[in-house]
């Protein structure tokens, strides 16, 4: 659906937080150690997104991407995730009684890349059908 | 991608420190922490406290804020 830029899509939310299912959908380039890496070529640029399973160690999570190190620093996330992919401080909230669970898996994405036209046809069409087929209850979103 | 999932039906709520960018995008809920580097947009590492005052933050805005297109300042004197 192409959307108007005026207009605000806006979903109010269904229920309270403490019943919620929580997704995290990040262009922070967080994927898996054993995850094929984002493409730091900027002539290429990528276009694609990774599956995070929901039941992750953080461990085994690192950073690829192609921003500038003055712009955005990966050395902090890479050695604590939770810098940009906040899924243990989640966890402490499932525990906590603040949120209903931890969505079943989430999404990653490389922001800088200059592939905007390809993104926008078919990586956030492809991207949205995943988090509606999660059946989240809400997603947050965090970049670099 | 925001306006994508909330189109489809399903609340977002953002932490972003390109308020530039992310302004231009008109978000159905952001916030933005102030004074934050990128590279620890929710606290610096193993800053525990922080990271999940931040999240804690985002996440409230989701029952709360009826008032979309708008970046939320927030201070976090823990940083």
């Amino acid at each position: 659906m192409e959307l108007s830029r005026k207009a605000i899509p806006y979903t109010p939310m269904g229920k309270p937080l403490h019943e919620s299912t929580i997704m995290i959908v990040s262009t922070s380039g967080v994927h898996l150690k054993n995850q094929e890496p984002y493409n730091t070529e900027p002539s290429e640029g990528d276009s694609t997104f990774r599956v995070i399973p929901g039941d992750v160690d953080a461990n085994d999570l690192t950073v690829t991407h192609a921003a500038p190190k003055e712009h955005y620093n990966t050395d902090a996330p890479k050695e604590d995730i939770n810098c940009v992919f906040p899924i243990d401080r989640l966890r402490e909230m499932v525990d906590d009684g603040d949120i209903g669970g931890v969505a079943e898996k989430h999404l990653t994405m490389m922001g800088y890349s200059m592939r905007l036209n390809k993104i926008n046809k078919e990586t956030i069409p492809a991207l949205v059908k995943e988090v509606v087929r999660s059946k989240a209850d809400a997603v947050l979103l965090t970049a670099g | 991608m925001q306006r994508g999932i909330e189109a489809q039906g399903i609340p977002t709520t953002l932490i972003t420190l390109d308020v530039e960018q992310s302004g231009l995008m008109r978000p159905p809920r952001a916030i933005h922490p102030k004074g934050f580097e990128f590279g620890h947009s929710l606290g610096k590492p193993n800053d525990k406290e922080t990271q999940r005052k931040v999240l804690e933050a985002a996440l409230f805005e989701l029952p709360e804020r009826q008032e979309p297109g708008n970046i939320h300042e927030a201070h976090f004197p823990t940083y």
